[in-house]
């Protein structure tokens, strides 16, 4: 699959996620996103460095302003089981708008033509590291790291855009 | 691959961890066990239920009581990546003697014949919960749970048969 552009309606497909009563909910992602203002941002591992030291917490800490400037939802997304991003979710107690959810097998990641190879590192194949900001299903913006790095894909860099 | 068994000698294939300083190892199963008792105990997932609150914890109160009777290492092993498997470890500050080691792959897994289908959970292919005593990488106890229960693979029944 090409990667996921401006302009592209983003990929139905499901993602899942434990909900407040502790329930497994599986969903619809284009049922989560339809008619909305929503930011779907792309890890390559719960508790893995870069995730959780910076690109996590940009979004936790800058959710308010997005949400001042019309984002309706803020997506953490990873190829990890939904037991581990609610466990990882947890880590943030601080955290009130951003939901974590799970593409535990990755096939959502492949839709959206976003997989990392990290086999060597132990971790099979992930997402790479993205933001997206979609609006009413429809990209529009698509800000997707080229490897390791940590350069377009934060919360200020998607606040530039709106 | 038929399912690990008493008698056999355990398959050899790499699993990884995070050191004490905090740098990964990808060891080899057989340099891990030879000539040495050690504890492979098996679990589904980090982080979920059964796992976190009854399986692992029996392992790590009976840790000195083991180690008493002649255990070399206790080792606890799942199909997560040495991340998610470091942060779990993590959640046990009493820990002192169990190893959370990883097998990112499940490759390791499938060599010890023990796999177990949680795609329609969201978690992929993942280990059965087991327990194994190996004596210099032979298998002297081998305890799997057929299904989710947890009825033969805890740190007592491994007791008693030591």
């Amino acid at each position: 699959m090409a990667p996921i552009a401006v302009g592209d309606v983003v990929p139905e497909g499901t993602i899942s996620f434990f909900d407040e009563n502790d329930q497994l909910q599986s969903v619809s992602v284009h049922t989560l996103a339809a008619g909305k203002k929503v930011i779907l941002f792309g890890v390559p591992g719960a508790f893995t460095p870069t995730c959780s030291m910076q690109h996590v917490p940009g979004f936790i800490e800058k959710a308010e302003e997005l949400k001042s400037k019309g984002v309706d939802e803020i997506i953490c997304f990873s190829v990890n089981d939904p037991f581990v991003m609610k466990a990882w979710g947890k880590t943030y107690p601080e955290n009130k708008h951003v939901k974590f959810v799970a593409d535990g097998s990755g096939e959502y990641t492949q839709l959206l033509g976003l997989e990392l190879d990290l086999k060597d590192k132990g971790l099979g194949v992930r997402s790479r590291r993205f933001a997206l900001l979609l609006d009413n299903l429809k990209v529009t913006v698509a800000n997707v790291e080229s490897g390791g790095e940590f350069t377009v894909s934060s919360a200020d860099d998607i606040l530039k855009a709106l």
